[in-house]
């Protein structure tokens, strides 16, 4: 990954990766800031813009939008009281309470600094993880990548959600959506119904535009539309960095930013359950819990630390293993093989310079949405309150546009108007999206390698068993369905308020 | 406001004018050549590459349109020029997975459902394995598969040409039989080989010529004779194994179309070819410029056509029914949570009352409203009722003046201020975006 880092280096310094790379993150922080627009929404209806550019160009653009999108919902979040992103929804218990006694400032400053830090920390993991997971996955075959594909499956189950039988009726709905089209294992085609269209099933694009964009305007329409309900904010004090908060919250962040890494790493679990997570474990770790939930400045630090170091910690599988550890790395992964990039453990071999290129940008990204957040903040709270009236035709067309160039038929774009129909329904019977969205991407990847392991052991399953890290992936499977059913039934009072 | 909608009117009638000429003239409008891949791959670079040359040198009067059409191995792309009017307007690149694709049971049809127009380029597949091998040579590998079949392991991409390379190995040795298992594209089946899951792959000469300091060593070369690159390396016919498999790139048009504009392309592709710029390029790929029309390509493409029926796979492991499975455990989930939704039935209740409650009954208005809008809009793109740019000018302001209604109603917005802004999104959304995807960023819009 390392070698000739100078041609990456000097790619990234060019004016137009930079330029890109601003575009990307100023458009991801504004996005993140507008409720109802979110880093998935952005990045799935500019991937199709990005057709024509050079791959490594592209890849700067999304990643910059990435970074951005995370960190953009804190002022919002903070100043509105309304999480411009998902991910940001922990802030809001802290951070408006903080604004409303006049100590907006103050609560800005700890937000930006924690996802500065958040984002900075992951990358380092980012670096010193991705060349080594990406040789020892070599050792792979198709036996041990389904069982990670199943480790992953199960992870999104049991951690998804509020309610299991939901996260995994969710799921099994992905894997459903999944199966029309050509199989991935023989490339015959199957429950296409004589619709010659669904040869190629549905494609993950229009599917994702519909659950996130179209269902966010069916809701932005029922609501009412209009952001800005009730938000009394106190002007005028200044952001407020203090050194010595790198002492009095070092031990918070850095334990922010490790779950959040952690966190990130798990395949389908994303920022939004990293903030949740390491919010709760700030809290149990602190000497004033009580606090929280009322402008606690630990609570600040520990859902946006940890909700931008998913970033860094969700592209180590995917830089290594080609297995998305997010909903957004989902597109990122349809993003590299639409540019014709083979994700997977040779990407660091045969494509070092996407791979700097992601690595160098995640960098870049976290520095220049730093410089972004400090001299906008309060202009952004103004773009948070775009009225609905141009925010719907506009989002709209863009879908239209962006599900029919993916491959120019017009067959996504009813696919992506039906998912827009599914995703507003399942949210209003609460059932999570995340499941669905993960196991649409990783049941062809499990039958892919399940099929050539069968293929290549001539039917049987026993290798599976036998060999050492497979048989400890599905220990590992047990054992996570074990302690789920366990946390379910045992303790099920307080499992709630955990996630 | 005026000028607005003048200049969206004038607009709209410049899009279709499409007044009718001396059709004899072929062509008068931009070509579209549907490339059955995505952007990047080999065969979109390689469509590129001729449409380059045929712009520079201005080899035909009309624009070549290039247009994606990725899915299901080609067949997606394919089927769509095969429907296509027959007027030398709509062509395919396809290269020889148009004839693996039917013999493998992927599509219905073959090469018989087009009329070829020529045949450009061709690239030699070679059989590799890794550097630590014991095979030393073709024969070696093929005599191992004699004497203990069904157990090397062969990387393939199923139904793929690379697939197709190792049906016709084994179809050449009474006995011989390779395993074949599906590993996708050629980084995937090197990274397996890396990996040491399986033995033995064919790959692109490019692709091999990429990966082999990583480690990997050809046993033999798939082509006729030995690659200027690669002159140490053996041809399969040399070592006793009458294979060839390769790859060439054959260019498509619908069945009845006119033969003088066959050959109008043709001579265009002819030219083409013979520009420095294309050889170069060419060169640079490890592809062999070759150039094939008429009789001679007929005679190759049945030739290939009969190579690959006579090693066309027969029995297939029968792999479990994934498919099946997933509805199982989808019925399944979706029992297990109703029967929960149940057991919490009136939290869910209240949880629904509430959401009810919110959308109150003039946004439901709106919504059907929005909703039968954006349906119409589809359906006007997809039929082509109206162009791009006044369908989405009319549809941006209609729907954005759906949810603006009610403020403007209840005097909560600026009017002017607001109509104002709204014809600014819709030229924004129509004229603006019209030009950029298809000027800039060459998308072909409905």
């Amino acid at each position: 990954m390392f070698t000739q880092p100078d041609v990456a280096i000097e790619f990234l310094l060019s004016p137009t990766a930079l330029l890109m790379a601003a575009i990307g993150s100023l458009l991801g922080i504004f996005v993140g800031a507008i409720p109802g627009l979110t880093g998935a929404m952005l990045i799935a209806l500019t991937l199709p813009l990005t057709y024509s550019m050079p791959s490594e160009l592209a890849l700067v653009l999304l990643v910059a939008m990435y970074v951005g999108s995370v960190s953009g919902g804190l002022v919002t979040a903070t100043l509105l009281r309304i999480p411009g992103t998902p991910a940001s929804m922990m802030t809001t218990l802290d951070g408006y309470p903080m604004a409303r006694r006049g100590q907006s400032g103050r609560a800005l400053a700890l937000g930006i600094g924690g996802s500065f830090l958040g984002g900075m920390i992951s990358w380092g993991f980012l670096v010193c993880l991705a060349q080594p997971m990406a040789v020892w996955s070599l050792t792979f075959g198709p036996f041990e990548f389904f069982a990670l594909v199943v480790v992953a499956m199960i992870l999104i189950a049991s951690v998804g959600g509020k309610s299991l039988s939901l996260g995994l009726f969710s799921g099994a709905l992905g894997v459903m959506i999944a199966m029309p089209g050509a199989s991935p294992a023989t490339g015959m085609t199957r429950w296409t119904f004589g619709i010659h269209e669904l040869d190629d099933g549905f494609k993950l694009l229009p599917v994702l535009i519909g659950l996130f964009a179209v269902n966010q305007v069916i809701r932005q329409i029922l609501d009412g539309g209009d952001a800005g309900q009730v938000a009394e904010t106190t002007e005028g004090d200044k952001l407020d960095f203090r050194i010595r908060d790198l002492a009095t919250h070092g031990v918070n962040l850095l334990r922010s930013a490790l779950i959040g890494t952690w966190i990130g790493i798990l395949p389908g679990i994303g920022a939004n359950v990293g903030s949740v997570i390491a919010y709760s474990a700030a809290r149990r770790a602190s000497k004033t819990p009580e606090r929280f939930g009322s402008g606690s400045e630990e609570g600040i630090v520990a859902s946006e630390t940890a909700n931008n170091a998913t970033v860094g910690g969700a592209l180590i599988p995917l830089v290594a293993m080609g297995i998305p550890g997010s909903v957004i790395d989902a597109i990122l992964l349809g993003a590299l093989v639409i540019h014709g990039l083979q994700p997977g453990p040779m990407l660091v071999q045969s494509d070092p310079l996407a791979v700097q290129t992601i690595v160098g940008t995640m960098l870049i990204a976290n520095v220049l949405t730093l410089l972004f957040l400090l001299a906008s903040v309060r202009v952004m709270v103004r773009a948070a309150r775009v009225p609905s009236y141009v925010l719907v035709p506009v989002v709209m067309v863009f879908c239209v546009i962006g599900s029919y160039a993916l491959a120019n038929r017009m067959f996504d774009v009813w696919v992506m108007l039906a998912f827009g129909v599914v995703g507003y329904l399942m949210e209003r019977f609460r059932i999570p999206i995340a499941p669905l969205v993960i196991g649409l991407v990783l049941a062809p990847i499990g039958e892919e390698h399940l099929a050539a392991g069968l293929m290549k052991s001539g039917g049987s399953l026993m290798p599976m068993f036998t060999q050492p890290i497979s048989l400890g992936l599905c220990l590992l499977a047990l054992a996570m369905v074990a302690w789920t059913l366990w946390r379910r039934f045992a303790t099920r009072p307080d499992s709630a308020d955990l996630t | 406001m005026c000028w607005i909608g003048c200049c969206l009117l004038i607009m709209s009638l410049c899009g279709c004018d499409d007044s009718p000429q001396d059709s004899r003239v072929y062509p008068r409008r931009p070509i579209k050549l549907v490339v059955p891949f995505g952007a990047g791959g080999g065969s979109d670079t390689f469509a590129r590459v001729l449409q380059n040359a045929i712009e520079t040198h201005r080899l035909l009067p009309q624009r070549l349109v290039i247009i994606n059409v990725p899915g299901a191995g080609g067949t997606i792309g394919s089927r769509r020029v095969k429907n296509a009017r027959p007027d030398g307007y709509t062509l395919l690149l396809l290269h020889d997975g148009i004839l693996t694709a039917r013999h493998s049971g992927s599509a219905s049809y073959g090469a018989d459902a087009f009329i070829p127009i020529a045949g450009t380029g061709n690239a030699s597949q070679v059989i590799a394995v890794n550097d630590n091998s014991p095979y030393a040579d073709l024969p070696a590998l093929m005599r191992d598969a004699t004497e203990h079949p069904d157990s090397i392991v062969f990387a393939a991409n199923m139904g793929a040409p690379s697939h197709f390379a190792g049906l016709m190995l084994q179809s050449k040795k009474v006995g011989a039989k390779f395993r074949f298992t599906q590993t996708g594209g050629g980084a995937k089946r090197f990274a397996a080989m890396q990996g040491g899951h399986v033995d033995v792959s064919s790959f692109s000469i490019a692709e091999y010529i990429q990966f082999k300091p990583s480690g990997i060593r050809a046993l033999a070369l798939l082509g006729p004779q030995r690659h200027p690159d690669l002159p140490e390396l053996a041809t399969a016919t040399e070592q006793g194994l009458d294979v060839i498999n390769e790859n060439m790139q054959f260019w498509w048009a619908p069945l009845g179309t006119p033969a003088d504009r066959i050959e109008t392309i043709a001579d265009a592709l002819q030219a083409a070819m013979q520009t420095d710029q294309v050889r170069q390029t060419l060169a640079e790929m490890k592809i062999t410029p070759t150039m094939l029309r008429g009789p001679a390509l007929d005679v190759e493409i049945d030739q290939r056509d009969r190579m690959i029926a006579a090693a066309a796979p027969t029995s297939e492991l029968h792999l479990p029914p994934f498919a099946d499975y997933a509805l199982v455990g989808f019925i399944m989930t979706a029992a297990a949570a109703s029967i929960q939704s149940f057991r919490r039935r009136t939290a869910m209740r209240r949880e629904t009352v509430d959401l009810a409650r919110n959308g109150r009954p003039a946004n439901r208005a709106q919504l059907a409203g929005i909703g039968c809008l954006t349906i119409g809009y589809v359906i006007s793109l997809q039929f082509g009722l109206a162009g791009f740019v006044p369908a989405t000018a009319v549809y941006a302001l209609l729907s954005g003046g759906i949810l603006l209604w009610p403020l403007l109603a209840s005097r909560q917005t600026n009017p002017i201020k607001a109509t104002l802004t709204l014809l600014i999104v819709s030229v924004m959304m129509s004229v603006v975006m019209h030009h950029l995807f298809t000027e800039v960023l060459v998308v072909d819009l409905p």
